[in-house]
């Protein structure tokens, strides 16, 4: 499928990405140390593989990576047996953007056709076939992350 | 849908350069680690000739090779020459400590006549202490001597030392360098013959064997500097010994820990 590109060429590839990578794990995990994790297994995973050869595959490949890395690291004991880190909100550095914080807050998949549709300017159709998912279920699963979100947006204000 | 506000939003978050170089270092350090057996080794060799600088031949690895066993692994007592008469029954290894390794080595290198029928090195399972001792028999060939191959061990499998089926003590794990690995030192004071390229053809491979079973691969035509290696997973032995391809003893090495 694709072939192995050697450290060099899988370094360029991952500091051209590396905002992707952490945007998706930032929006999968909400914990910006399991992206910064999500990153290296990302940045491994370019390294050792073969991966994609024309550009526009790569990009949708590296999507696909870094959401199947997040959800391991999500069934991950280590990361279920830590703890929350809402019990140390008083200790917290930096809050990512409120609207951030709000999308956090809906379903995994809600969140990655959200960030693909919106940010990455993928069509429904990509959508459906980078997450693996039918297309009526991205367009359904469009509707109501929208309609949560501007209820959850609405709310806040 | 605040769609302007959303996208602004997701723009404003970028990864930091110094998490970029720490993935970056990582994912290099573990790929590294994945990679061929060889590439394997050799980074354990260099990271732990880190932890062993100054420790004799540290410097040079090119000899490092995947580790496999020979196509047929020879029968060979692994007797460490022709000239040593007995090897030891109860050649059951125990935790060395430092200090008697270190010992080990300083009786080795000054190759003090003792019992000369006792076996090369015998240790004491009979307390926390190990002793050791190291007959004039042990002694390493000159550097110039001949090799003396040992194809035709005559002991029989009694005579032996001790063997897989006599497992041994776990290592302590103190005892072991970095990534669990055991550095030997086939020169300058255990094997003196190793040094010698006459001993190697370029259309042999050769084989360390350790006394309980693991071949490793080396490439001969790269004999000096002397030759240090590293094992795996070593088991708690005193000697390794080298074989040709056709599974003939051509040196032996003592350990160092």
């Amino acid at each position: 499928m694709g072939r192995q590109i050697g450290t060099e060429k899988a370094e360029a590839v991952f500091r051209q990405y590396a905002d992707m990578i952490y945007r998706i794990a930032l929006h999968n995990l909400k914990n910006p140390a399991d992206a910064d994790d999500i990153l290296q297994e990302v940045c491994l995973v370019l390294i050792t593989k073969k991966i994609p050869e024309d550009e526009e595959h790569l990009k949708r490949w590296l999507i696909r990576v870094t959401i199947n890395n997040c959800r391991d690291l999500s069934r991950s004991y280590r990361r279920r047996r830590w703890e929350s880190i809402d019990d140390y909100g008083h200790l917290e550095a930096e809050k990512p953007p409120e609207i951030i914080s709000e999308l956090q807050s809906l379903p995994e998949n809600y969140r990655n056709i959200i960030y693909l549709y919106y940010y990455e300017k993928y069509t429904v159709s990509e959508i459906a076939e980078i997450l693996r998912m039918n297309v009526n279920t991205v367009k359904s699963g469009l509707r109501r992350a929208r309609d949560q979100l501007k209820k959850l947006l609405t709310e806040a204000e | 849908m605040k769609t302007n506000i959303y996208t602004l939003a997701i723009g404003q978050i970028h990864v930091s350069e110094s998490a970029i170089e720490a993935a970056l270092a990582a994912a290099k350090l573990r790929a590294s680690k994945t990679a061929s057996s060889q590439a394997k080794v050799r980074y354990a060799a260099i990271a732990a000739s880190v932890v062993l600088a100054g420790a004799a031949s540290a410097a040079y690895f090119g000899n490092i090779i995947k580790f496999e066993p020979p196509v047929s692994p020879s029968p060979i007592v692994p007797t460490v020459a022709a000239t040593q008469a007995e090897q030891p029954t109860e050649a059951k290894a125990v935790h060395e400590t430092v200090a008697a390794t270190e010992k080990h080595i300083k009786a080795t290198e000054k190759a003090q006549p003792t019992e000369s029928t006792e076996a090369p090195i015998s240790y004491s399972e009979t307390s926390n202490t190990t002793e050791t001792s190291v007959p004039d028999k042990q002694t390493p060939a000159p550097t110039n001597a001949p090799v003396a191959p040992t194809a035709a061990p005559t002991q029989s499998a009694a005579d032996q030392p001790a063997t897989e089926a006599d497992p041994l003590p776990e290592i302590d794990s103190s005892q072991l360098c970095a990534d669990g690995k055991l550095f030997i030192a086939l020169a300058p004071t255990g094997l003196s013959q190793i040094d010698d390229p006459e001993a190697f053809s370029d259309d042999h491979l050769y084989y360390i064997e350790t006394k309980f079973g693991r071949y490793y691969k080396i490439q001969p035509p790269k004999l000096d500097p002397p030759i240090p290696l590293w094992i795996d997973q070593p088991k708690s032995d005193q000697m390794v010994y080298l074989y040709n391809s056709d599974g003939e003893i051509i040196g032996q090495a003592p350990i160092w820990w």
